[in-house]
């Protein structure tokens, strides 16, 4: 994995310094690949593996932007949103589902998320919602 | 001729004392008290290089660099600093300064910087020129259209030719994924580096194995010697893999680890071999539909999906198509000694109301058919095949419109790529749809495959 980063990924696309992605989901070949993808992206990764455990590493990362799937064990992605929400946090928070409902959407949209994704995500779509919502806070050299 | 340079930086003195230095050398030297003012100079001056203040009150040195490439990008810039921020001029280079010099300026090294500076950008001016050239008129490089989707898929290559991130091109068949494959290969820093092809659907699975990984001597029945696969040959290249969502998920597996790890083993073999290997992968199929239908790995998918063109339809940038008959005309004119100027204005609006389902490839068949057919300098419709019709005929259904005069290979051909197409490829259902067998179908589909590379 690590013989990866320094190969094909590592500087694959720019290296956005300072622009840290919190990635919460609880299945290994999502969470696995999206990290590759995003590194690849330039950005730095740090991954949780639930709701819970995104929550409490927030204050120790400080992402520039949060990405958590819906359904997940001991806190889901909705719940994790609201709990930020709550810290009075305004960081971007991106909500992706395999099985979305209108109602969760809707949830999502209420609590300010910046974007509700179905699962598997369009990835030229994430590119542009991520750096829409992280225009100002570094350089994009992706682009 | 005489070199216009332009010097930026809102100390008087040092300013008029370097264009006075200038102007005695030969140049012909244009002043601006900061960065928003040379700004605003560069265009109208047309300097060849720009001597900017690393310091300086409205936009500095470094600030100055992107927003003079967006305005004016034929200029070199070199920029001035103090002693102390040598950091930041090493930085600025990284943001596309061409080189920096201390203050105060050593006359010789100036001279010499310049010399080097003006001959860059000559060659920076005359890249400039070329892409625009490629862009605008007919496509670019290879690739032909200047449609906006096009202009998108233009822009992306250049994108992608500038890092060796994993490529997914998406794309209906015929639209040209492997040309823009190899575009990228070419225009990336491997463009030296070998480039091979792979189509996964065309290879039997059992075999897929071995021919991309390789195996050792003795390794299965059959393995008579040691061969290297796919992934070894295109060491310090590109790899193409072509129809990738056809992988079984055995392959998809041991695919991922060569994306995590960067090494290859040989069936049979004890060693890891390690690779550098650009992957660009291809596919006529939704991406993430196949994912959905969990037939393609989610982690798979994230991994190849760091650049992702999607190739348009013909259909959709029919603006593109009197363009690419032309080229196609001047090609097969060539080819086999014909004459043809154009085709009518009647058969251009068949050409223009076709749905193409076998897209630029189609196009082009259609078009070398009709330069071999026709005896005059215009191709009317008569040239054209039947199922080049009006649109409202088209629509339809899901029928084969074969031309007298089509050979039974071309129809069994025809019938068989259009019967894919209705299944999406899927080779066994075509297969019971045909009454044959999918080998038979493979045996075919591989044959022409490699009629068409050779």
């Amino acid at each position: 994995m690590e013989s990866l980063r320094g190969t094909m990924y590592e500087k694959a696309l720019g290296r956005r310094p300072g622009q840290k992605i919190l990635l919460a989901d609880d299945d290994p070949d999502s969470l696995e690949g999206l990290r590759a993808l995003l590194e690849a992206w330039g950005y730095e990764v740090e991954i949780a593996r639930d709701g819970r455990a995104a929550l409490e590493r927030m204050p120790v990362v400080c992402p520039s932007a949060v990405i958590t799937d819906v359904v997940m064990p001991r806190m889901t992605g909705l719940e994790l949103l609201e709990a930020i929400r709550r810290d009075r946090s305004a960081v971007p928070v991106i909500v992706m589902t395999a099985h979305g409902t209108v109602e969760a959407r809707r949830h999502a949209a209420a609590m300010g998320a910046v974007a509700y994704l179905p699962k598997p995500i369009d990835t030229t779509h994430l590119r542009s919602i991520l750096q829409r919502a992280l225009a100002g806070v570094g350089r994009d050299a992706g682009s | 001729m005489k070199h216009r340079i332009l010097i930026a930086d809102d100390d008087e003195a040092a300013r008029s004392g370097l264009a006075d230095l200038l102007s005695s050398w030969g140049y012909e030297v244009e002043q601006a008290i900061d960065g928003k003012d040379a700004l605003e100079k560069a265009p109208e001056f047309g300097p060849a290089v720009v001597i900017a203040d690393l310091v300086m009150p409205a936009l500095d040195g470094v600030a100055l660099l992107k927003p003079l490439a967006e305005v004016y990008p034929n200029a070199v810039v070199i920029l001035l600093t103090g002693h102390a921020t040598v950091e930041t001029a090493v930085s600025a280079m990284r943001e596309g300064a061409y080189d920096y010099l201390t203050k105060p300026v050593d006359p010789r090294r100036l001279r010499v910087l310049l010399d080097k500076a003006v001959e860059r950008g000559a060659v920076q001016r005359e890249v400039t020129l070329l892409r625009r050239q490629l862009r605008e008129s007919r496509g670019f490089g290879p690739l032909l259209g200047a449609s906006p989707p096009m202009q998108e898929v233009y822009r992306l290559i250049e994108l992608a030719g500038a890092s060796s991130a994993p490529v997914l091109i998406t794309g209906e068949t015929g639209t040209g994924k492997e040309l823009v494959a190899r575009t990228i290969h070419q225009m990336s820093e491997r463009g030296k580096g070998p480039f091979v092809a792979v189509n996964c659907s065309a290879i039997p699975e059992t075999l897929m194995e071995s021919e991309l990984f390789g195996h050792e001597k003795g390794a299965f029945t059959g393995a008579h010697e040691r061969k290297a696969g796919f992934f070894e040959l295109a060491d310090g290249g590109t790899i193409f893999l072509d129809e990738i969502t056809e992988m079984s998920p055995a392959l998809q597996v041991k695919y991922l680890r060569i994306l995590q790890d960067g090494v290859v083993r040989r069936i049979g073999g004890k060693n890891e071999i390690k690779v550098d290997v650009r992957i660009i992968a291809a596919t006529n199929r939704d991406a993430a539909q196949a994912v959905k239908d969990k037939a393609f790995r989610e982690d798979l998918y994230y991994r190849i999906n760091v650049l992702a063109i999607v190739l348009p339809a013909l259909r959709r940038r029919g603006q593109d198509i009197p363009l690419l008959v032309e080229a196609f005309i001047a090609e097969f004119n060539e080819k086999y000694g014909r004459h043809v100027k154009a085709v009518d204005e009647t058969a251009m609006m068949r050409l223009r109301d076709h749905a193409w389902p076998g897209n630029v490839r189609e196009l082009r068949n259609i078009i070398e058919r009709a330069v071999v057919g026709c005896s005059e300098e215009l191709i009317t419709p008569t040239f054209l095949p039947l199922g080049i019709a009006p649109a409202e005929r088209r629509e339809q259904g899901d029928s084969v419109l074969l031309p007298l005069g089509t050979t039974l290979e071309q129809g069994e051909r025809e019938l068989i790529l259009r019967t894919l197409e209705s299944v999406k490829n899927n080779k066994t259902r075509a297969a019971v749809i045909l009454g044959t067998t999918p080998k038979t179908l493979h045996n075919k589909t591989r044959r022409w495959r490699m009629a068409k590379e050779s």
